[in-house]
């Protein structure tokens, strides 16, 4: 793999983290939650398995652990996680319709989610939050996967 | 088809290193063992912060005239904290009114997650003042918090609205002790509805009681917004004054001058 095709799956990855945080500061909801960082890790995992190793999610881990200020390992151990269970289940998702692979990924969204405000930030938990978590991954996957596979095809790698 | 993937990736290596960041993760959380990963990346937030403000501060003025310009800029930060300060000691006059923000201590906002604050129930912040503890803090809007710890050559302070800070606050002729749910810019009352509880309403004042030695008494916190009733008990929402991401100018207030 290049240096530039990690240089772009990382800087996709920040950019979402970005956003995430830009949105949330903005509307400033106590139920709003939004996750482009995790839609964004699912497409590089599903689109590029084979590219997106174990080693570079545990850089991107680290990266994000760190300029969000959070405890170390708390975004890098659920990356493993969330990459463990789609490779292992890479191509059978690919034969899903695009509605089936949204439910899946809300669904896994939805239990990173509850993992990273159970046991680190307790006080913002609300089921509220999860719910609409849950409902906006499966709605935005389609633009995320559309906006993601233009990057990957245009500066990244073509997926052989 | 195929049942399982042909994709070649490590299960073990996956697995050992769930193992070792879920350590990695439960030292850090428990003992704080990399916190000083996040001490550095809360001075790299400051100092970059500043690096930019001088930077740009600094291109401004060399392409505007720099002597109206640097004249202007100060007028209008010293007329900005004039206001501010003048909005601080009138809130606190509604105390007494001979007392006119003599109690009051001018600090600034050094660190404050804003994303956090609303997505993660993270509500503490950390003050250019690292001296006073236990104080309340106020900006030009009203009460925010208090200080409760040095953190480095910071004080941090607590916000209202923190799930483990306690006001006691008085409502009509109902005493009781407010607390954050970790909800921006509100904290919540809950009343026992026994012989001692009188009737509130919505949009009613709430004060500061004094009791508890830290907050003075008479303080205006804010407003119900809603009155939440069950069998038991009543819990009241209180919609603050005062918004912590309003201004970075703050000001501790010491108890005994007011």
């Amino acid at each position: 793999m290049k240096f530039s095709s990690f240089l772009v799956i990382i800087s996709s990855l920040i950019l979402g983290n970005y956003i995430d945080s830009l949105l949330v500061i903005a509307v400033n909801k106590p139920y709003f939650e939004i996750s482009f960082l995790t839609m964004i890790f699912f497409y590089w995992c599903y689109a590029a398995p084979q590219y997106f190793s174990l080693t570079i999610i545990i850089i991107c881990g680290v990266i994000i652990d760190f300029i969000n200020a959070n405890y170390l390992g708390a975004n890098t151990l659920v990356f493993i996680i969330y990459s463990l269970v789609i490779k292992t289940y890479v191509f059978r998702l690919r034969l899903f319709s695009q509605v089936q692979v949204s439910l899946v990924f809300g669904l896994l969204s939805s239990l990173g989610f509850t993992y990273f405000y159970y046991i680190l930030f307790p006080d913002g938990y609300q089921y509220t939050k999860l719910t609409f978590n849950f409902f906006t991954t499966i709605i935005l996957w389609p633009f995320v996967f559309s906006a993601c596979r233009y990057l990957r095809r245009n500066f990244a790698f073509e997926l052989k | 088809m195929a049942n399982k993937t042909p994709l070649r990736f490590s299960k073990f290596l996956h697995t050992f290193f769930v193992l070792i960041f879920s350590a990695t993760l439960y030292l850090d959380l428990t003992q704080n063992t990399f916190s000083l990963l996040r001490v550095i990346q809360n001075s790299i937030i400051i100092s970059s912060d500043l690096a930019i403000a001088k930077t740009n501060s600094f291109f401004q003025s060399a392409l505007a005239n720099k002597k109206n310009y640097q004249k202007l800029v100060k007028d209008l930060e010293q007329l900005n904290k004039k206001y501010e300060i003048e909005l601080a000691k009138k809130y606190v006059s509604t105390k007494k009114e001979n007392d006119q923000g003599k109690g009051l201590i001018p600090a600034k906002i050094v660190y404050f997650d804003a994303y956090k604050y609303v997505c993660c129930g993270v509500h503490e912040m950390l003050i250019s003042n690292s001296q006073n503890k236990y104080l309340p803090v106020l900006n030009s809007d009203g009460l925010i918090g208090q200080t409760v710890e040095q953190h480095g050559n910071f004080g941090k302070l607590m916000l209202l609205s923190n799930p483990k800070h306690f006001l006691p606050v008085k409502i009509g002729k109902n005493y009781c002790s407010a607390f954050g749910k970790a909800i921006p810019h509100t904290i919540f009352c809950s009343f026992d509805k026994s012989n001692a509880f009188k009737e509130v309403l919505v949009n009613e004042e709430v004060f500061t009681s004094g009791l508890g030695g830290i907050f003075p008494k008479g303080l205006k916190i804010g407003k119900i917004s809603e009155i939440d009733i069950s069998e038991k008990y009543v819990e009241v929402s209180i919609t603050l004054n005062a918004d912590p991401r309003n201004s970075p100018n703050i000001f501790l207030l010491k108890n005994n001058e007011i």
